[in-house]
């Protein structure tokens, strides 16, 4: 039987009211008196040597409190996740190696003035010659991005199971595909803000977007050399993140400007220097060899995948590591061999964008299948059915231990189900139709892997005196709605009101460390923490409890606010309890750590259908429908859930259809929204989603990850779709219309 | 400098502005209203939305100086005191809110559809919210809310 639950498993938005008033306080909204306004000077070309900058015309504008290069800076001016490699500022004598690094900065006493300031800073260089692709970087005799490093390859990786060679010699058919996969701009809404300032403590006090408040405050801290704990940093609600506030940006500018002037200081970017400056999502060049009997089973796999860091490490040898661990999938395959390198080039820096390398290999490893079952004149549903992984199976990669069975078929009939219901039929003659699928097995909470320090994280619960809750976590609410979940969490354990419980987020000063906001991990491992530390005082209020009610602890438990006595023979409501305690002396505080299994990371299985229709005359597609089935183990708050999947597979959607931050010899050809297009309602398609509920061992209620899952498989869905409505296959999406045009009537594709 | 006399939100305001200086800033900066937000201060996402005379405008595209003697709608005068108004209401019922960052001009663009077409089709709403990016919800759960009000009164 279904366990029942107080109040997991239903809607609830503990910031909804706020934000749909206005009345949240995102970090640009924060005025302070006598703050500054800064402005960044980024680098004037994609690559270049700084001979020397001059700041004294705009030291002297009036208005102007501080100019600041890297002069200023007392610590070791650079920061980095895995490799502190990249510059707070770019001093001279040194390399820009991008064009988002950044040179000076001003402070003014408004925007106007600082804008005007970073006009007269006068910038003398030297232009260098750029790396700006995989072969350029990658060529003998390149010159080296980074003095300290061998070649131009910021990380490897390699996976081997089987052998690959007698994999191919038990095939009957072997395909070779190479796809490639776009820049992708995470376009949140919310620029990057920051506002510093000192506290009566003579700290420094950072609010700002930002997804993760420790590690931003130690590597901020070290590279301007502060001690960590002269610098609190708050992460504000942030207008959506999906990774790319993940790193440092702004941040630090902000910091420093505020120990230059000791004044209050706001920092915002434009829309332009968000896009320049933040990691994107990888471009990749992924090549894939597969092998397959005549009756569908695939017996090796091959796949090289090459991704674009960019100027610096940022997060890319974390990103190539999940994109090869995830890159056979949901699919048993006896013998692969997976590699791939991270290469350094003069482009945008790339990082951490939902689904951490997952969306690139999974697509182009989903295209392929159909391809594939192309070739073996199998339906692309049935080969996939004929390859996925059963309990007991090795999957591609070591990090999975398929402790639940999988569930990608009924994933795949759900999906199809809901997909074949609903045919319209007034397709012009001029349209063709094609449905297509796609499947992945998402890994989450992948920040439990050892290169990543086997992140942990700590969750505290507080009871008042008044029986009022208390939950502190360093999870950031970046609209995924993990201060609703973890208001559940905690009003599911003490049988309250979810609205009656606060939740205070991702402040250093009062949260316990939880690491990153990020890998679809904050609801699995917050989630974890928070139940346990509601266990530990629980326990403490019963035995105070069985004391103050003269009855056995194992007879107490709490529902709807009270501490109830089964049987009937008594009661405390959750008031009068805490009340005792607090006059007894009792600790209502508990704060627990939750660490996932070092061995293996979190698994689930997603599946995505697409509709769409192909305009033969012009090229353009239009995606009618979209059906993703997501195994979510539980879902604490469904609707919440059901966005994340939505909003996921709409950026991915704009991913195959629009959506390409293209750099052309280190310059940026859609530098604004103007020219970057994300979609709009126009691009909706229907959509459904279906939710199957099969709890995961360690998840909280069995609960598993969801929100980065979607972004895995709506794009394949739709590229497959539009190959099954055309028989061609865009390998170097996305698919414009004037790419799907040529595809079509089969004009190649001009360079 | 300038002065400007407006309404905002049925209060009469007072304030001095730069000839350049753009309706959104002045609302943000000088009133400290800012529940309007800005996502790219071009015309380009429709974060900055406030009815203005009736009709929803990129309220960064607007100088400040147009606005004299404008009614103005913003965030902040949709609901009264604690009661919500029935499309905020129906933007939680229907899941429409994540980060929040693009709703308060998501609803405002709602709003002044629904006063001129109290019962639009789906097509309808996708075309009249078009001009607000929203990166969250992927806008079904948005389209959604608005289906829910209907012919209801807003
Ligand atoms: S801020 Fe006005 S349209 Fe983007
Ligand atoms: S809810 Fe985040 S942009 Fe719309």
């Amino acid at each position: 039987m279904e366990k029942k639950y107080w109040c997991v498993g239903q809607n609830f938005r503990k910031d909804g009211k706020e934000k749909v008033k206005g009345e949240t306080k995102y970090a640009g909204d924060i005025f302070l008196p006598d703050m500054l306004f800064a402005k960044p000077l980024l680098a004037p070309v994609s690559h270049g040597r700084l001979k020397t900058i001059d700041t004294s015309l705009a030291k002297s504008l009036p208005g102007v409190v501080a100019v600041v290069t890297a002069e200023d800076i007392k610590g070791s001016n650079r920061f980095g996740p895995v490799m502190q490699d990249q510059p707070v500022l770019v001093g001279v004598g040194e390399d820009f190696k991008f064009l988002g690094d950044t040179l000076a900065l001003v402070a003014a006493e408004n925007k106007k003035i600082a804008e005007e300031a970073i006009r007269l800073i006068k910038v003398d260089y030297e232009e260098l010659p750029g790396l700006y692709n995989f072969n350029e970087a990658l060529a003998d005799g390149a010159f080296r991005l980074h003095q300290n490093m061998e070649k131009n390859i910021c990380s490897s990786g390699e996976i081997v199971i089987g052998d690959i060679t007698s994999g191919f010699n038990e095939s009957d058919i072997i395909l070779e595909e190479i796809i490639q996969t776009p820049r992708q701009e995470h376009a949140y809404l919310e620029t990057e803000a920051a506002v510093s300032f000192f506290d009566n403590q003579g700290r420094v006090n950072l609010y700002s977007c930002l997804q993760d408040p420790y590690y931003f405050n130690y590597d901020i801290a070290q590279a301007l050399g502060l001690p960590a704990n002269r610098i609190r940093t708050v992460a504000t609600t942030a207008g959506g993140a999906f990774g790319g506030k993940d790193d440092i940006t702004l941040q630090a500018h902000a910091i420093l400007l505020t120990l230059v002037t000791g004044r209050p200081v706001k920092m915002v970017y434009s829309r332009e220097e968000s896009i320049l400056i933040h990691p994107k999502r990888h471009p990749s060049e992924i090549r894939i060899k597969i092998g397959a009997t005549k009756n569908g089973r695939i017996t090796a796999f091959e796949g090289r995948v090459l991704i674009d860091a960019g100027a610096y490490t940022g997060r890319s040898p974390v990103v190539l590591t999940v994109a090869l661990n995830s890159f056979v999938g949901p699919y048993y395959i006896p013998h692969i061999k997976l590699y791939g390198h991270a290469v350094y080039t003069n482009n945008l820096v790339a990082g951490a964008c939902r689904g951490y390398g997952q969306p690139q290999s999974n697509t182009a490893r989903e295209l392929v299948l159909d391809m594939l079952a192309d070739r073996l004149n199998i339906n692309p549903v049935t080969l996939r059915k004929i390859n996925a992984l059963k309990q007991g199976q090795q999957a591609g990669t070591r990090l999975v231990n398929l402790d639940t069975p999988p569930t990608l078929d009924s994933l795949l009939d759900q999906t199809m189900a809901v997909l074949e219901k609903s045919p319209h039929d007034d397709t012009p003659a001029y349209c063709k139709r094609g449905t297509g699928v796609a499947c992945a097995m998402p890994l989450f909470d992948i920040s439990a892997l050892p290169s990543l320090g086997l992140a942990g994280t700590g969750v505290a619960i507080q009871m008042h005196p008044d029986g009022s809750l208390v939950v502190y976590a360093s999870a950031v609410e970046c609209g995924q709605g993990v201060i609703s979940v973890l208001a559940q969490i905690a009003a599911e354990e003490f049988s309250v009101n979810p609205g009656d419980v606060e939740v205070i987020l991702a402040d250093t000063d009062s949260t316990p460390k939880s690491g990153p906001t990020t890998a679809s991990r904050q609801t699995y491992t917050s989630g974890n923490a928070l139940k346990i530390a509601s266990e530990h005082l629980k326990k403490r209020l019963i035995s105070f409890g069985s004391r103050l009610l003269n009855v056995a602890e194992e007879k107490l438990y709490f529902y709807g606010g009270k501490m109830l006595v089964k049987d009937g023979e008594g009661e405390v409501p959750l008031s009068k309890l805490a009340k005792e305690c607090y006059y007894a002396g009792v600790n209502l505080k508990e704060e627990a750590w939750f660490r996932s299994n070092h061995a293996t990371i979190g698994h689930t299985f997603i599946a995505t259908a697409a509709d769409v229709e192909v305009d033969t005359l012009t090229g353009s597609v239009k995606v009618l429908k979209l059906v993703t089935a997501h195994d979510i183990g539980k879902a604490i708050n469904p609707l919440a859930a059901a966005g994340q999947i939505i909003g996921g597979g709409m950026q991915s959607l704009g991913w195959a259809m629009t959506e390409d931050l293209m750099q052309k010899d280190g310059m940026v050809v859609t530098p604004s929204l103007a020219e970057y297009l994300i979609p709009t309602a126009l691009d909706l398609p229907a959509m459904e989603t279906i939710l199957m509920e099969n709890p995961y061992p360690t998840g909280p209620y069995g609960a598993k990850g969801v929100g980065e899952h979607a972004s895995m498989t709506a794009a394949a869905a739709i590229l497959n779709a539009i190959y099954q409505a055309t028989g061609k296959m865009v390998t170097n999406f996305p698919a414009t219309p004037e790419k799907v045009f040529n595809l079509v009537t089969g004009i190649p594709e001009s360079s | 400098m300038e002065k400007l006399e407006l309404t905002v939100n049925g209060y009469h305001y007072q304030v001095q502005v730069e000839p350049d200086e753009t309706l959104l800033d002045m609302l943000r900066e000088q009133l400290k209203l800012t529940g309007t937000k800005s996502g790219c201060n071009k015309g380009e996402c429709g974060a900055c939305t406030v009815i203005m005379n009736g009709m929803a405008v990129n309220s960064c595209l607007v100088p400040a100086l147009q606005a004299r003697h404008a009614e103005i709608l913003t965030i902040e005068g949709l609901s009264k005191g604690e009661e919500l108004h029935p499309i905020q209401e129906a933007f939680l019922a229907s899941g429409a809110v994540q980060c929040g960052y693009c709703t308060p001009g998501m609803i405002l663009s709602v709003k002044a559809l629904l006063d001129n077409n109290p019962k639009p089709t789906v097509a309808e709403i996708q075309e009249g919210i078009s001009g607000n990016l929203c990166r969250c919800t992927g806008y079904e759960q948005i389209v959604q809310a608005v289906q829910s009000l209907a012919g209801k009164k807003v």
